[in-house]
């Protein structure tokens, strides 16, 4: 599948270059704050439902075998109708919702396809992040400056390791426990 | 998984194999679905990693974005929610863009003078935007309770408090905790964010110090917390101090970008 004009904005993203998020919310905050104030909604819903959506797409972003293919704004916005569903059922207000849906575009089964890629890894991501939580100070140290990208001659450096190859041996030691952990929630 | 594979991975994803050897590995992928699962599996892995690294930063911008745009769309969604009569957020809105005439000539005087004084402040003092501090006051969690079992009676508040935003109940319990284990880096780091966030600058600033003087892996956090003690009191060391801290670090790059920014 081709990549949408926009996978300009997933690649900054990926590379942690936060300066295109002013585009972004220019091009997409008001709408989603005018869809979630005509849903039952306030603005400071619609700015913690915005912000939970960027997070999301920020986890996807961060899979580098991910490829926009459809508008940002498209999926930004179906994220955020979601995430806003989602409140309103935990209040048993779904009735409330006018379902007012973008209209059908040439992009509809792209963006949904994205949504489904965004949601899987944030369904992930919580896992994992509840299962790191439960690791040991050094394995999540360990982790963290390995994710980091540095090299591991660098990493037995600063965690006091003798060798290279001893931060990988860890490694598998943490990276087993922490699966075993979050495949189990 | 055998250990052996496992480094051979881990060893793939740095990109530290030779030709010969990732050749090798990639023919085995092609073959073994075990072992292309355990890779993707690890890709997975790493894109949470690189998530939770970059995400105070991304807090940090969406904060600042957020309060200035959905402010700015006030405007726009009153005028849509009117639209709307039967929900409650619409009538809040619509009293809230209520227009009241102000007679501008018996006001004109004191709007100069708070006009005058503002602009004075604004001139004079290099930290004046919408609370600067708090915008790059983000902290990590801390995980205490899982180092150790003799000190875990004293763990469970201090991470419960300074993980619930309660710095004051934290700095006390974090206090505790350090007596039993007085060389745990990340406890004294959550302990100089406690002293950070209960006006108590003098000891935070000993703490981070110390810590970026040391040789833990938690230099970095403390030389960018060091920084933001001299920014919230307005120490003309914030600026030497954030630039000693890589731009380009992944925790705290764009914080130190914006902060230097602020101070120029």
């Amino acid at each position: 599948m081709q990549a949408h004009k926009d996978h300009q904005l997933i690649l900054a993203l990926r590379k942690g270059d936060f300066s295109v998020l002013d585009r972004v919310y220019a091009e997409n905050a008001s709408t989603i704050s005018s869809w979630i104030t005509k849903n039952s909604g306030n603005l400071s819903d619609a700015q913690d439902i915005f912000q939970e959506s960027i997070i999301a797409l920020h986890q996807k972003a961060n899979d580098p075998d991910f490829t926009l293919t459809c508008p940002i704004g498209a999926l930004l916005f179906r994220i955020c109708q979601n995430k806003w569903l989602y409140v309103l059922r935990k209040k048993k207000r779904e009735a409330e919702v006018r379902l007012a849906q973008p209209a059908p575009s040439e992009h509809e089964g792209s963006v949904h396809d994205a949504l489904e890629a965004v949601e899987e890894e944030s369904i992930r991501q919580r896992k994992m992040k509840a299962a790191f939580a439960e690791l040991s100070e050094l394995c999540q140290r360990l982790l963290r400056l390995l994710g980091k990208g540095l090299p591991a001659a660098e990493i037995a450096k600063q965690l006091g390791m003798a060798e290279a190859n001893t931060v990988y041996r860890r490694r598998h030691a943490c990276g087993s426990r922490w699966r075993s952990l979050y495949e189990g929630k | 998984m055998k250990e052996e594979d496992d480094i051979l991975i881990s060893r793939y994803l740095a990109e530290e194999l030779d030709d010969k050897n990732k050749t090798a590995l990639e023919a085995r992928l092609a073959e073994e679905p075990t072992l292309a699962t355990e890779l993707e599996q690890r890709r997975h892995e790493l894109t949470f990693l690189r998530t939770e690294a970059s995400l105070p930063d991304l807090k940090s911008r969406m904060q600042e974005l957020g309060s200035q745009h959905f402010k700015e769309s006030l405007g726009n969604t009153t005028t849509d929610q009117t639209a709307s009569p039967q929900h409650p957020a619409t009538n809040t809105a619509k009293q809230e863009a209520t227009v009241r005439r102000l007679r501008w000539k018996r006001w004109a005087p004191a709007v100069g003078i708070a006009a005058a004084v503002a602009l004075v402040l604004l001139i004079w003092n290099p930290f004046a935007t919408a609370a600067p501090y708090e915008q790059f006051a983000q902290y990590d969690p801390v995980y205490l309770t899982e180092k150790s079992s003799d000190a875990a009676a004293a763990a469970a508040p201090a991470e419960a408090a300074f993980n619930a935003g309660h710095y004051s109940e934290a700095y006390k319990q974090l206090t505790n905790y350090l007596t039993q284990r007085p060389d745990d880096n990340e406890a004294r780091l959550a302990l100089g964010i406690s002293a950070l966030e209960t006006n108590r600058e003098a000891e935070a600033e000993t703490i981070f110090a110390d810590i970026a003087a040391g040789s833990s892996a938690l230099n970095d956090d403390a030389q960018f917390y060091l920084a933001l003690t001299y920014f919230k009191i307005e120490d003309p060391r914030a600026k030497a101090t954030l630039l000693s801290i890589d731009k380009k670090n992944p925790d705290y790059g764009v914080r130190v970008t914006e902060m230097l920014q602020l101070l120029e």
